[in-house]
């Protein structure tokens, strides 16, 4: 069988997908709802939500949180734009697509790294 | 082109449901991906200090930001749905000869999902 790193990106994108399905959701109700209805009281008061990210596994938390969707994004996509009809492109499809969740992912470790 | 290639339009997604929900399915990434940006301009604000972290959660209440959160919600919430239903085909579990119910594994998947949210939920706001 020909060598294909097809599986590094397909693991990435499962990890991905399992990230974003399972925690996703209730952080855009925070975000998207409950903010704006004001129901988070004094949770995401600056001094209290800055300590709390402040803490090394909680930015590790978030780099896989943030991170891992970008690849799930990068490999569904790759797939989607042939789909939609654009053919005859596939290695610059990949490229652009895998180029461009690793860029966001060192973009993501610089941010935490320097929080 | 070879003579036994059937054309087939650009539109094909459009022709059937089955079609249509699967390219929705797909589609759910971008709307996943574009919240996590979002997530890091959070974690980018909250380390720029209090008054540029208070413009965000200004943002936040504004009502285009509403709307957009409740886009990517339908988008998110679609893509968990479908990838928990996806669970019995990853994690077939045996016991003996029988193969466990595939509707108890989602079952079980989604019930983790209310979980794992409540306890985010709960890191996040407190016990407010």
């Amino acid at each position: 069988m020909s060598k294909s790193n097809d599986p590094i990106w397909w693991s990435l994108f499962a990890g991905g997908g399992v990230v974003s399905a399972f925690f996703l959701p209730v952080l855009i109700v925070i975000t998207g709802i409950a903010v704006p209805l004001g129901l988070t009281g004094n949770a995401l008061a600056y001094e209290r939500l800055h300590g709390i990210v402040s803490h090394p596994a909680v930015r590790l938390a978030l780099f896989g949180l943030i991170a891992l969707p970008l690849f799930h994004w990068a490999h569904r996509f790759r797939f989607l734009v042939v789909d939609m009809g654009l053919r005859g492109h596939p290695t610059a499809i990949a490229v652009l697509c895998y180029g461009a969740a690793i860029a966001g992912t060192l973009l993501t470790g610089t941010v935490l790294w320097h929080f | 082109m070879s003579p036994y290639d059937r054309p087939f339009p650009n539109t094909w997604w459009l022709q059937r449901r089955p079609y249509f929900l699967f390219v929705v399915r797909e589609a759910t990434a971008v709307f996943v991906a574009a919240y996590c940006v979002f997530l890091l301009v959070l974690v980018h604000r909250l380390g720029q200090g209090p008054e540029a972290y208070a413009g965000l959660l200004e943002a936040l209440r504004s009502p285009a930001s509403v709307v957009l959160h409740l886009i990517v919600l339908a988008f998110a919430l679609f893509h968990s749905v479908t990838w928990i239903n996806l669970t019995p085909k990853i994690m077939v579990l045996q016991v003996g000869a029988k193969k466990v119910s595939p509707r108890l594994i989602a079952a079980a998947n989604f019930v983790a999902w209310a979980g794992l949210s409540a306890a985010l939920a709960w890191l996040i706001l407190g016990t407010a």
